[in-house]
């Protein structure tokens, strides 16, 4: 009866955490960021230059 | 709240910095991709202050990305760089430019992360020094 309670007890915890996933889902940021990439890529070409050599 | 980019950015940004060196887009490990996206977005969620939770969360992707992901064929330590700097950037933070001499200091430390002789904290350690928050 206890194992019956417990396993109860962490399928209810499992349901919160899902439940809590769904309402707070991550925020993602829209599109594929290519100006942010390209400016980045930009900013840094001599490390980009240097890694790209390794 | 922190903001996270999408796979098909993580897999944009190494088309680019490949196309950009006239080397192949491969994508070789992609459930990789899916795990440590995944990973970032529940790690550090226990630290109640929010740099130090970027923070971690940044070390996290910049250590398992460039040594243990091997997600793309080419360009991993420049794609991972790309990604740190774009999620900072998404959560108002940012590496600062400083000098060319601090870019070949920069690509040592990613060649060093990428052959894992840097550690998560070290790797978080140096994050804290070189990240501030976008003017």
């Amino acid at each position: 009866m206890e194992m019956v309670s417990e396993a109860i007890n962490t399928a209810n915890a499992v349901v919160l955490q899902v439940d809590d996933m769904a309402n707070n889902p991550p925020h993602r940021a829209a599109g594929n960021l290519d100006s942010m990439f390209r400016r980045i890529m930009r900013q840094n070409k001599k490390m980009m230059d240097i890694l790209s050599r390794q | 709240m922190t903001t996270y980019f999408t796979k098909a950015a993580a897999i944009h940004a190494n088309k680019l910095i490949t196309s950009d060196y006239d080397q192949p887009h491969v994508v070789q490990q992609e459930a990789n991709l899916d795990y440590i996206l995944a990973r970032i977005e529940t790690y550090a969620e226990d630290s109640h202050d929010e740099r130090k939770k970027l923070l971690r969360k940044t070390a996290l992707l910049m250590r398992y990305l460039a040594h243990e992901g091997h997600v793309f064929a080419d360009g991993n330590k420049r794609t991972t760089f790309a990604l740190v700097q774009a999620f900072l950037e998404l959560n108002g933070h940012e590496i600062a430019y400083i000098s060319v001499d601090a870019e070949t200091e920069r690509a040592a430390i990613m060649k060093e992360t990428a052959e894992g002789k840097r550690s998560l904290n070290q790797v978080r350690r140096w994050l804290e020094s070189v990240v501030q928050k976008k003017p």
